[in-house]
């Protein structure tokens, strides 16, 4: 199977356990893979927004996570970090109004404390 | 994305999870141990054992007022009873405790319990029914003014309260039966007013060690014990006398003399009360008969000298306090060691413990006295050598010196004559060990009922400590479910399974914190996200030198028990569960050696 297929259907079947939705129109979707692969993650957003699962309000900010399995710590503090970060409607706005790939970057380096 | 439900954190009732965060942020930041939980457990038995100590004296005395028309020290008022009730109260209450027994025996299947095994050994599971039996029995006997202490059926109750409360809680064996200790603290500590004592009792005699990790719950179990009774105006030492004291330096030359003749004196005693029983157990007749037979010896002595009625509490406090002439003092000794061996031979529950005091009083004051007669210009303390007798003799007879010193000095309130007791149990100890004398309480603890404690360290396994139905969360479990494990009473350690039960990892309760703070984020997390896989565990097989080998290795507190087959999530194993078995499968081949 395809990395890409593997990851899809490990997220999916985290997501079908308990949404990983956390309010404040962000997602957290992620997967617990070997402890080959690096701890990552992939921002992307939707500025109309969209239907999480089944829930009625709309998920505009998405944080695709990759977890080593020996990283959950590591893990846990960076959703702890993003939920810190979004919780405040002000950041939440400059980051959905962020026109570019750059500016997008700075604003996660600076509000969830990125190397 | 999933179609699975939205979670809503206001539909879910935050309030409600705002309420468990505050609750285990609480718990986290305490972080209780499996040892700070027991210590709490040991509280509550504590006060339970003490108010089975009130319920077994209350019980006592309306018997005590239903056979004589009066209550109070047994002494006196078989003094103010009419001389045939002397004679028949004690018969009377020995067909009850006996018919009791006989009746008991039949209806309750379980095995009869001596209280120090039900103490001592085992699991930790007290039979009730059996021990109730027992403990009304003895009441009959007590009530009646049987020759014979209330201390055995009564740390008997507070083992059955304890271990009733320990097999509630779903302990594991080592907990279980640290837990029953503590109630048998609690109990004696009730008896005898004395809450070192009671600790120290049962870490020396039954336990065999002075760890903090047993001594600690068994403090504390006997200072609740203790306060409670306090609470209801119980506040007297027992044997409290004025006279005396232990500042003449030259008087200590006798101590260790008297400490000789009490260490063989014991060895004596023990061979009394245990020929007794073996005559009384060859008399053939059923039970009631033999218990009714001792009844009519006591009731016989008490005719002409009720002294001899009760535990000899009242008596020895009167020795203490020069209220008796030294003829009358040599014949209540022989006629209280006649007593007691007729009432114990017969077979009536109860220990002998206050007797042996009284023994230990008696053979004090003949000793002074003896000494002061003979030697010319000695001028020995009657009272304070009493008070070394009681402490030599039972030092002697329960080979534990450090004991009798605790309790004796507790009992007295006596600080100035630490050092004389200490003196004379020291002498009694050494000179009962060279003459081999068995301890009052070693044929129940080599002869308890049999366990998993009674086989080769090698063939003990994890399987026969560990406590089922540990806590564990499924998968999805969310925060709010994980949280009301933890405060439910999990450790550090909470499992998690899947919907087969098999075992996938583990939520430590520190890892739990960062969720304490952030409502929202509680919702998105479930405990496969919390969960350390591949931690280490135990099976079922695993012997206890590779479990410890095991923890060595590991900062668990609690290791998981797994089945290898299925992989399935069958029970878990503390780390103090382990060290409490190891420590009393020390002592039990400690035990063995010495025999």
């Amino acid at each position: 199977m395809e990395f890409s297929s593997r990851l899809t259907a490990l997220v999916l079947a985290r997501e079908s356990l308990a949404s990983t939705h956390l309010g404040h129109e962000t997602a957290l979707p992620h997967a617990r893979l070997p402890d080959e692969v690096p701890f990552c993650f992939g921002f992307g957003r939707s500025k109309q927004g969209f239907t999480w699962g089944s829930g009625a309000a709309p998920t505009r900010l998405v944080f695709l996570t990759l977890v080593p399995a020996s990283a959950a710590t590591h893990y846990l503090n960076f959703v702890r970090s993003v939920a810190l970060a979004l919780r405040d409607g002000e950041k939440r706005k400059n980051l959905l109004d962020i026109e570019d790939k750059a500016g997008a970057e700075a604003w996660l380096r600076q509000h969830l404390g990125l190397a | 994305m999933s179609d699975r439900k939205e979670i809503d954190p206001v539909a879910l009732g935050l309030k409600q999870l705002k309420r468990l965060q505050l609750a285990l942020r609480v718990v986290a930041r305490l972080r209780p141990s499996e040892q700070h939980v027991i210590y709490v457990w040991a509280a509550l038995v504590g006060l339970l054992g003490a108010f089975a100590a009130i319920a077994f004296q209350l019980s006592t005395s309306y018997i005590q007022l239903l056979l004589t028309g009066q209550s109070g020290s047994y002494v006196e008022v078989f003094h103010s009873i009419e001389p045939w009730q002397r004679l028949t109260v004690p018969v009377v209450g020995a067909l009850c405790a006996g018919l009791v027994l006989m009746f008991g025996k039949r209806f309750v299947r379980a095995r009869e319990t001596d209280y120090m095994e039900a103490v001592a050994l085992g699991d930790g599971k007290v039979p009730v029914q059996g021990s109730l039996v027992r403990s009304l029995s003895a009441m009959f006997s007590i009530g009646s003014g049987a020759s014979i202490g209330r201390e055995g059926p009564l740390v008997q109750l507070a083992a059955v309260v304890s271990s009733f409360v320990a097999t509630l809680r779903g302990m594991a064996p080592p907990k279980r039966r640290l837990l029953v200790a503590c109630g048998a603290s609690a109990g004696i500590a009730a008896a005898y007013h004395a809450p070192l004592g009671g600790a120290i009792f049962v870490a020396e005699i039954v336990i065999g060690s002075f760890a903090m990790e047993s001594l600690g719950p068994l403090l504390i179990a006997s200072i609740v014990s203790v306060l409670t009774i306090r609470s209801f105006g119980m506040t007297d030492s027992l044997y409290h006398f004025t006279g005396g004291s232990g500042d003449n330096l030259f008087n200590y030359l006798f101590y260790p003399g008297l400490g000789i003749l009490c260490g063989a004196a014991a060895g004596a005693w023990m061979r009394l009360l245990k020929t007794s029983r073996f005559r009384f157990g060859a008399i053939p007749g059923p039970l009631w008969l033999r218990l009714t037979l001792g009844g009519v010896l006591t009731g016989a002595i008490a005719y002409w000298y009720p002294e001899v009625t009760g535990n000899g509490a009242s008596v020895i406090r009167n020795m203490l306090n020069d209220q008796y002439t030294l003829p009358f003092i040599g014949t209540i000794f022989l006629l209280k060691v006649a007593a007691t061996c007729a009432v114990f031979g017969s077979g009536a529950v109860g220990g002998v413990f206050t007797p042996s005091l009284l023994v230990g009083a008696c053979a004090g004051i003949l000793f002074a006295s003896g000494a002061n007669l003979l030697i010319p210009g000695v001028h020995l303390d009657i009272a304070t050598f009493a008070a070394a007798g009681m402490t030599a003799l039972l030092a002697a007879a329960a080979q534990a010196p450090f004991t009798a010193i605790i309790l004796l000095f507790e009992m007295t309130s006596r600080y100035d004559l630490v050092l004389p007791l200490s003196v004379s149990a020291i002498a009694a100890y050494a000179c009962a060990r060279a003459i081999g004398t068995h301890g009052l309480y070693e044929e129940s603890l080599r002869a308890g009922p049999r366990s998993v404690f009674d086989r080769p360290l090698s063939e003990i396994t994890i399987g026969d400590i560990l406590r089922p139905e540990p806590p564990s969360v499924p998968l999805n479990a969310p925060f709010r479910e994980i949280a009301k494990a933890f405060l439910g009473g999990a450790g550090r350690e909470l499992w998690v399974v899947d919907h087969q039960g098999r075992l996938l990892g583990e939520i430590i309760l520190p890892d739990v914190e960062p969720y304490l703070r952030e409502p929202e984020l509680a919702m998105a997390v479930i405990a496969g996200d919390l969960m350390h896989e591949g931690t280490p565990h135990l099976t079922k097989a695993t012997t206890l030198p590779l479990a410890l080998d095991t923890y060595s290795r590991s900062d668990a507190e609690t290791l998981a028990v797994v089945d290898p087959a299925s992989g399935k999530l069958l029970g878990a194993v503390g780390r103090g569960d382990l060290y409490l078995t190891l420590s009393e499968l020390t002592r039990r081949e400690r035990s063995k050696l010495e025999d």
